[in-house]
């Protein structure tokens, strides 16, 4: 029942949208999305009609979804979905989009995620996260992921032996990759002294393994390369994507996530191989799942990453340009926006309108998701291979 | 291995008790049936009709074929394949007692859980596991060591879930009787620190009044359960230092409801069964409940101990039987009612007792002693809900399988 991807010709992603986090907000998601929308059409000339379709994310809109934004926000779009994927929204967003537009249904769709960090918000949202949390995790001590990621990273530490200067390695060359950029939230460098002496948070979690949960948005455009000609926009092609949910639900705990199901559809689709790669922009809640995603996409074998890491520099001129706006670990996780951050970074450091420094070659990049800890691991992944198109 | 308990250091007045806080209560409908086999000490997980698979955490249907799921008594042990020790969170109860370890166990039946470790348990060990009820009456799991050790009780998360009687002052409401005197003397041996033994006249002597007397740990107080005064003044006095009650009273006279039994007998079980539990609740539960927060020394428990006819009633003792149906009643909503406060509330369901009052009924009967240790094992355990004696776990046998049916079979 195995069908070969279909190529995303006369798809093309453009205008890539970050609006500035902060640590907390008083203004509603709706605002956030409201604010996306405004530097949208600011860079694009784009108003509430010209989109036949949208793309919604979010995890405190509550209680609207998609509708209540499209109504809230003066859309009239002919093409809609609601992504509520957290980590993995982006990614699927791109899948979904790609597809409209190539099918005909929508011409001009935006993707758009958008959260708010009130003082309570997060709590809020960890209350009602999951059902199975709500059973199953969250009355074990927790108010947050941060103690099953610390059981899934101890597990790992000792199954693959690796050290926390190993999974340092990354939170530290994620922060020195955020020190170019001008709105992440944390702006000081990072020692490993300072990452392994930082407060404990959940054995064998400090505070720099765990990302800042904070307000933002994220936008960006998928459209046809007529119309972001038209529209002077500069363009990104896609090359390969894939998707999948609640894989190895076999493993006791989690070592491993969707992608390693699909590894060989995405390179084979992508016509690529990891080595080609000129950047990638991992979704970073943990190191752990940067870590799980390096071996899971190809990088390198399963239980050699501490050789990789160690050998691999991630910053914005190493060998591997890695989360270069420092991620969601030294950027903040806006949320939902969380799992869009990967894709406008990328998109902006195709089109070389990079936040902060330019990665020196940025030709062919890789975006990976990683979402919804329902119960007690991430249940939905995807990855997309994009490529620079025309830049204008 | 568990170090001891020491005796809890005299409280500064002056400090402000912390308030209590429960844990996140929100739960699935099926989470919730799973705290009804938790509460009468059972472990059990859903089982697929169908394929026979069980699964965790509680679903509707089955993840494996989509059949329909029933939870059913399974073995108990797994292994604890990874922890952590959680220090620093966001939920106001877990702040109070941080650092706090959990772990992820894999059952022997398949699934795999997180579950609350018991402090004597490392990675790879095998673990017996539990269904407790947290504060707020939610079924949690609850990994133990697979062989006990000497003070395995005392384990600070372990005690969070249980209210072992160790180093507790607890009030006894009726000392005068029998069921109260052994339930004192069995406190003292499981550890509690003393007993307040509630006397309905001081002035008038009773049978065992001397022996009880001679122990330094047990102390009578005035407490007469049928004057609501009484009850309040001695609550006002004595409710700040009692972290558990235990309500002993109880009245049984035989009689069916028409040829012979009395009017008055009604009114007086009524009175004694019923009434004198909501004046216990009215006045002790709220100044409990204020305290169950307490890091040194947490209120933790109200205790009820009630016939188990009060769920089948019986032909020859129809008041007892009703009034205690009544008394279940009210200690069901209490228990619903404390939820929020942290306070736990056990019930004891005890069948027809070897003494004067329960001649007409043919063996097998239960001691006073037999009662005063089902009570203590319960606390021991954290078990909500427990029988004493064959005829109680028989009748609430029936009655779950068929309330109605075990009405019926009730005989004279």
């Amino acid at each position: 029942m195995r069908s070969t991807q279909k190529p995303y010709d006369g798809v093309s992603l453009c205008a890539p949208i970050t609006v500035p986090y902060e640590r907390f907000s008083f203004e509603t998601a709706h605002w956030w999305a409201g604010e996306a929308l405004k530097k949208l059409s600011l860079e694009t000339g784009l108003m509430p009609n010209d989109f036949d379709g949208i793309i919604f994310s979010s995890f405190s809109a509550n209680p609207d979804t998609a509708v209540g934004i499209v109504q809230h926000l003066g859309l009239c779009p002919k093409w809609m979905d609601h992504i509520p994927t957290g980590g993995a929204s982006g990614v699927m967003a791109i899948r979904r989009a790609a597809r409209a537009v190539q099918a005909g249904d929508a011409s001009i769709i935006v993707c758009l995620a958008a959260d708010t960090n009130h003082i309570d918000s997060f709590q809020k949202t960890l209350d009602n996260f999951s059902r199975f949390s709500q059973d199953a995790t969250y009355p074990y001590g927790q108010g947050g992921p941060n103690a099953t990621f610390a059981i899934m990273t101890g597990s790992y530490m000792r199954q693959f032996n690796v050290s926390r200067e190993d999974f340092g390695k990354i939170a530290i060359a994620q922060r020195a990759n955020a020190l170019s950029n001008p709105i992440a939230l944390m702006k000081k460098p990072l020692s490993i002294k300072q990452y392994i002496e930082a407060k404990p948070i959940a054995d064998p979690l400090h505070l720099f393994d765990c990302v800042m949960p904070c307000a933002g948005a994220e936008a960006f455009v998928v459209t046809t390369p007529d119309i972001a000609e038209k529209l002077g926009l500069s363009t990104v092609k896609i090359r390969g994507t894939i998707e999948r949910h609640n894989a190895f639900s076999e493993d006791t705990i989690q070592y491993r996530g969707g992608w390693a199901k699909d590894i060989d559809d995405l390179w084979t689709s992508a016509k690529c191989t990891p080595d080609k790669i000129d950047f990638a922009q991992l979704y970073d809640d943990y190191p752990l799942i940067v870590a799980m995603q390096l071996e899971d996409l190809g990088f390198c074998e399963k239980g050699k990453i501490k050789e990789f890491i160690n050998k691999t520099d991630f910053t914005i001129t190493g060998d591997l340009p890695l989360n270069t706006n420092g991620g969601q670990l030294s950027a903040g996780q806006a949320g939902a926006a969380g799992g869009y951050q990967n894709v406008t970074e990328a998109l902006r450091q195709a089109i070389k309108q990079p936040l902060g420094h330019q990665i020196p070659n940025s030709s062919i990049g890789l975006i990976s998701g990683f979402g919804m800890v329902n119960y007690d691991r991430g249940v939905c992944t995807g990855a997309v291979v994009i490529e620079a198109d025309n830049i204008r | 291995m568990t170090k001891p308990l020491t005796t809890p250091k005299k409280k500064n007045p002056l400090v402000k008790s912390e308030i209590a806080q429960v844990l996140p209560a929100i739960r699935s409908r099926a989470a919730l049936a799973m705290s009804c086999h938790a509460s009468l000490g059972n472990f059990v997980l859903q089982v697929c009709d169908d394929c026979h698979s069980s699964t965790y955490p509680p679903r509707d249907r089955c993840p494996k074929c989509w059949g329909e799921l029933k939870w059913k008594p399974q073995k108990r042990v797994g292994v604890l394949l990874a922890d952590t020790t959680i220090r620093s969170t966001n939920n106001l109860y877990f702040q109070q007692h941080i650092p706090w370890r959990i772990g992820t166990i894999l059952l022997d039946e398949g699934p795999t859980a997180f579950a609350h470790l018991h402090g004597d348990i490392k990675i790879g060990d095998e673990i017996v596991m539990n269904i407790m009820l947290d504060r707020s009456g939610a079924p949690a799991l609850f990994a133990l060591p697979r062989k006990a050790s000497l003070h395995m009780e005392d384990d600070y998360q372990y005690r969070q879930f249980t209210a072992s009687p160790k180093n507790r002052r607890v009030l006894i409401s009726d000392g005068r009787n029998k069921i109260g005197q052994a339930l004192a003397k069995e406190l003292i041996n499981a550890g509690a620190e003393t007993i307040y033994l509630g006397n309905s006249d001081m002035n008038l002597f009773f049978d065992g009044k001397e022996s009880l007397s001679q122990n330094p740990k047990i102390k009578l107080i005035p407490l007469n359960l049928l004057n609501t005064e009484s009850v309040t003044k001695t609550a006002k006095q004595y409710g700040g230092k009692i972290d558990l009650i235990i309500n002993t009273a109880y009245h049984v006279r035989p009689g069916s409801v028409a040829f012979s039994g009395k009017i008055t007998e009604l009114q007086n079980s009524l009175d004694i069964n019923v009434n004198a539990l909501s004046r216990l609740a009215k006045a002790f539960c709220p100044t409990l409940s204020s305290r169950s927060g307490d890091k040194e020394r947490p209120a933790v428990a109200f205790v009820d101990l009630v016939s188990v006819f009060s769920l089948t009633g019986h032909p020859s003792y129809a008041s007892m039987s009703a009034s205690s149906a009544a008394r279940l009643s009210l200690i069901n909503s209490l228990r619903t009612e404390m939820k929020t406060t942290g306070l736990k509330v056990y019930s004891i369901l005890f069948g027809p007792i070897d003494d004067e009052w329960h001649q007409e009924i043919l063996p097998p009967k239960i001691s006073h002693k037999q009662l005063a240790s089902t009570v203590i094992e319960s606390l021991k355990k954290g078990q909500e809900i427990s029988t004493v004696g064959n005829v109680a776990k028989d009748i609430l046998l029936r009655w779950q399988l068929d309330p109605l049916l075990a009405i019926k079979e009730m005989s004279p």
